[in-house]
């Protein structure tokens, strides 16, 4: 069974070389579509492309986030090249899979018919403390109980035979007409396979994340409320000059991804050490920390142009 | 008055359009209406309590007309001009200058300043001397009225920018348009200076503007991001040898902003890099220009950049995505002509 992994990722550089490494060890090869970003990404993706890793490296410059459509596209060309299972991983996605044979073992014993899912989990690294991006994640806790619902998808090569369906905005599941119609998926358990989330890893990252996120998400007009409703409020604290602080990345993650009517108090949660990271090293992630300010002005710079070319410079 | 300059004492008003000025548009507004007779001030979608202080000081009934535009994109040139005409047959003003808000006009009496323009030539517009006012950055601590009052001037000055002055003829020229950055009046609107009309050069000794560009680095930051963001949207992008480019990089670089890095900046304003010049390569004079006053809206500090430039990149974000909606609507059937 060949099974691949594809990644769209957009100026991740502090994690992106660490997400491959380790979800190689998983995969026979990864598509990696570099959207929109800085020299940063593109580079490191390149540097490991030269390694020899098993990576093919494309890039998106169009300024929208147009998630669902660039992924969909991206497996349909995997399972043309022959690949069996295709798994979307975000950037900040880490597979936890103990046993390869197992998980095509269980794969294979499930109905064929149906696309499958697995549960994505909510971690946290040491936000404190030096030591590069592995290091923090080898002392990243879980989430002890997971309110938010959400599985991620496992696209089986049906997908080729059926133009109708589509991997939707956020990776979540594949839908027929955006969703409207639902499409049963086999759930696995997480002892077979789990995505490790890790969405909160600095203040500047965080911070950069969530203003580019929206601003991607308002230029796309795309109604995508999956990926919007727990940056919204974000965007929103830092347009009305409330920073993101230290003090409140571990209860932003404490409720990640949680509609409003399930969130609790993150002081009462419970976080499990329970260490997902491989045992991988990293030759190009930059040890500089995330500038947000920068990264809105390279996306402003980019959207000024296309409203100057739109509106004639009006 | 005519177009031939004014008998009487001339009613001379100033015009701006403001956004996120919350550290100094108070200061601007008490110095400049302590001279002029009136004010008209278009706030441009600012985030960060400047249209409030502006309201307040217009509760404390100084000569100012607030005008609130939500007027998409960055028309400084069309809006301030067409604001000028309006004011021109509103209040029957004889003169109107384009005040930016880190632009204080420094006379030595208003009675010597009405005596030059008493004296203004017919049909021309004017322009005044910009000099550039540079602060002990080391102050901003203690607020903007010690930073403003710590500021000494440039001399010799380094650019040789002027900065226009509307007489009434604007109102017989109906393609007339200020010139981006309101250094002249040109023909039409992105005339070029070449083919302007001569202008009337006020002497320095009777008024000149004192022009304070840098005041902190939450302030300087802010600036250079959004003024890049709205060049490029305008399609007018400061040259890569321009002073305010060499500061946008200097920003996207993260490069830590110090005061000795403001300083370098404010020596140079205007100045293209090539010809900057280092700290000790400078001179300045003592040439206080603030009126005597008491600030009482404003905040203690320039607001932090994040927010303002998250809030200026969305507002293009926003009207980009308005525009190519608008682009992809159908179009409705052309009419069959009847047969």
């Amino acid at each position: 069974m060949r099974v691949v992994g594809f990644t769209l990722v957009r100026n991740e550089e502090d994690v992106i070389e660490a997400s491959i490494r380790h979800n190689l060890r998983f995969l026979d090869a990864l598509t990696v579509v570099a959207h929109a970003s800085n020299k940063t990404t593109p580079g490191i993706l390149a540097s490991l492309e030269r390694e020899g890793l098993p990576i093919e490296v494309r890039r998106d410059d169009t300024l929208e986030l147009m998630q669902g459509q660039v992924t969909t596209a991206a497996l349909r060309r995997q399972f043309a090249d022959g690949a069996d299972l295709a798994i979307p991983i975000d950037a900040d996605e880490f597979l936890r899979m103990p046993s390869r044979e197992r998980f095509e073992h269980v794969v294979a014993s499930a109905d064929p018919s149906r696309h499958l899912v697995m549960p994505w989990l909510t971690y946290l690294p040491a936000l404190e403390g030096g030591g590069d991006i592995v290091e923090r994640l080898g002392h990243a806790r879980r989430l002890e109980v997971e309110r938010h619902g959400i599985y991620k998808a496992i696209v089986r090569r049906s997908l080729l035979d059926s133009p109708a369906e589509e991997v939707l905005t956020g990776n979540h599941c594949v839908g027929v007409n955006g969703g409207q119609s639902p499409l049963y998926h086999v759930a696995l358990p997480s002892s077979v396979a789990a995505l490790a989330h890790v969405p909160v890893r600095s203040v500047g990252q965080f911070t950069a994340k969530v203003a580019v996120g929206m601003l991607a998400i308002h230029l796309a007009g795309d109604p995508n409320k999956a990926i919007a409703f727990h940056w919204q409020e974000e965007f929103d604290a830092l347009l009305a000059g409330h920073p993101i602080t230290a003090e409140r990345l571990a209860a932003i993650v404490a409720n990640y991804s949680v509609p409003k009517d399930r969130r609790v108090d993150p002081a009462q949660v419970r976080w499990i050490e329970e260490p997902f990271i491989g045992d991988i090293s990293l030759r190009y992630t930059p040890d500089r920390p995330a500038n947000p300010l920068a990264r809105i002005l390279l996306l402003g710079e980019r959207v000024a142009s296309e409203l100057a070319r739109t509106t004639g410079g009006l | 008055m005519t177009a031939a300059g004014p008998r009487s004492k001339p009613k001379v008003w100033s015009v701006s359009m403001v956004r996120n000025e919350a550290d100094i548009v108070e200061a601007f507004v008490r110095h400049n209406a302590s001279i002029l007779d009136g004010m008209a001030i278009i706030d441009h979608g600012s985030i960060d309590g400047t249209l409030s202080i502006l309201t307040s000081l217009a509760r404390e009934k100084l000569p100012l007309i607030l005008i609130k535009s939500t007027t998409p994109g960055y028309l400084q040139e069309q809006i301030t001009t067409a604001t000028a005409r309006d004011v021109f047959a509103q209040t029957g003003a004889d003169f109107v200058m384009p005040l930016d808000a880190d632009e204080f006009l420094k006379v030595p009496s208003r009675d010597a300043f009405d005596r030059a323009l008493q004296a203004f030539p017919p049909r021309m517009n004017g322009l005044l001397h910009w000099l550039t006012y540079v602060p002990d950055f080391s102050k901003a601590e203690q607020g903007t009225l010690a930073l403003l009052a710590s500021a000494r001037r440039l001399s010799p000055e380094r650019q040789i920018f002027h900065k226009a002055l509307m007489s009434r003829y604007l109102m017989e020229q109906p393609q007339a348009t200020l010139a981006n950055g309101n250094h002249f009046v040109a023909r039409r609107l992105h005339g070029p200076p070449d083919d302007a009309e001569p202008h009337a050069r006020i002497r320095d000794e009777f008024a000149v503007l004192a022009h304070v560009p840098i005041r902190s680095a939450a302030q300087f930051i802010t600036k250079v991001a959004v003024k890049k963001l709205g060049r490029i949207a305008a399609q007018y992008d400061w040259t890569p040898d321009a002073a305010s480019q060499q500061a946008y990089e200097a920003v996207l670089r993260n490069q830590p902003v110090d005061d000795a890095l403001l300083l370098e900046h404010a020596i140079n304003w205007s100045v293209p890099r090539p010809h900057w010049a280092k700290p000790g390569e400078v001179g300045f004079a003592d040439d206080p220009f603030l009126a005597p006053m008491t600030l009482r809206y404003t905040p203690p500090a320039a607001a932090d950049p994040l927010p303002l430039v998250l809030s200026a990149t969305d507002r293009m974000v926003q009207r980009l995505a308005a525009a190519r909606r608008a682009n992809a609507r159908p179009r409705p059937p052309e009419a069959t002509p009847p047969r």
